[in-house]
């Protein structure tokens, strides 16, 4: 499953990077581009759903998931249409859902601490939610803003579900962490952007780490009083 | 403002609804003013000095409490909207593949105005 927005340039080529790397079913979420994403989708020999606006990464992800909870796929793995995840990782994240069980994992980017000396503000937010996640929740987690991630069974059902709007990869651990979900982590190589613009800049982090910190408070509490099942 | 909310009521732009909501409020503001006594003793009842400022105090609960109440709804239609969305897409990505139709061309979603992340 590959979520874009607006990546026309870019999404034909992961499309084929993926198809080439391994035999699966390629499912492109374009979350309302205004450009051509969807048919350079097609194109590329993808299937894709297309928003009719766009409503946030969340909803779109969603989406994909309850295509993949309606026609019974075991595993959905999910990767940025800007081509930064390098296709070759998906073996190392299905290896982990297929081999050991695993109902969700994550790419790490930093799980070998490297890039220690990087203090982008991408980094320190993305350090400061790991630790909160590691310490509100009973996984280790060293990269819990990455997008490079895959989902078993369980996990897919569950999103379906229920699935948070934007920004949602923090908040899907707390509720992993609720419904006892068995988490990994796995490195991954990390690559640069082949094109577009990265959506983050000071304005959009503050937002981000305000709202996901906020997310992920107030899911602890609902944690103790039990969580309604969501529309 | 009665006068107000029965014309947008009357032109169905406002559903009956909230209008009771705010008939009732300028109901309250005009009883309370035209009634000093009443304001009064409201007034020596709740210890407060300057009795005009019940009706201050109330129109300001009242708009900081619809306040609230119209972000939850908001919240909740845009929940809505999402759940709308994500339907229509994937309906109509299956459509597309029943029928075998030609992808729509790169004029596809233009024209949307609501381009905004609602979160």
């Amino acid at each position: 499953m590959i979520l874009a927005y607006n990546e026309e340039d870019s999404i034909g080529a992961v499309v084929c990077e993926v198809r080439r790397e391994l035999e699966a079913d390629v499912l492109v979420v374009d979350d309302g581009s205004e450009d051509g994403t969807w048919g350079k989708a097609l194109q590329a020999g993808a299937r894709c759903i297309s928003l009719a606006f766009n409503a946030g990464i969340g909803v779109a992800e969603q989406a994909g998931l309850q295509v993949a909870a309606e026609e019974d796929y075991d595993f959905v793995i999910r990767m940025d249409g800007d081509g930064q995840h390098d296709p070759a990782n998906i073996t190392l994240l299905l290896d982990a859902l297929q081999e050991r069980q695993a109902d969700l994992v994550i790419g790490s980017r930093y799980h070998n601490g490297r890039e220690r000396g990087d203090w982008s503000i991408r980094l320190v937010g993305n350090r400061f939610l790991s630790w909160l996640v590691s310490r509100l929740t009973s996984y280790h987690i060293t990269d819990a803003t990455c997008g490079f991630r895959g989902y078993g069974r369980r996990a897919v059902e569950a999103f379906a579900r229920d699935y948070p709007d934007d920004f949602p990869e923090v908040e899907a651990l707390m509720m992993s962490d609720l419904k006892g979900f068995r988490v990994e982590e796995v490195p991954i190589s990390s690559r640069q952007r082949e094109s577009g613009k990265s959506v983050i800049n000071v304005g959009v982090a503050v937002y981000y780490m305000s709202k996901v910190t906020l997310a992920v408070a107030i899911g602890g509490l609902r944690g103790r009083r039990g969580r309604g099942t969501g529309s | 403002m009665i006068t107000l909310i029965v014309e947008l009521v009357r032109r169905r732009s406002l559903g009956e609804r909230y209008a009771l909501l705010w008939i009732l409020l300028a109901v309250a503001i005009i009883v309370l003013s035209a009634w000093p006594a009443l304001l009064q003793k409201l007034a020596d009842l709740l210890k407060i000095y300057y009795p005009p400022s019940i009706i201050f105090g109330l129109a300001f609960l009242f708009i900081f409490g619809i306040m609230i109440h119209f972000s939850a709804v908001l919240s909740k239609q845009s929940r809505g909207y999402n759940r709308m969305v994500q339907r229509l897409s994937v309906l109509e990505e299956k459509l597309l593949r029943l029928t075998g139709e030609e992808a729509p061309g790169e004029d596809r979603g233009e024209g949307d105005d609501a381009d905004a992340n609602n979160g």
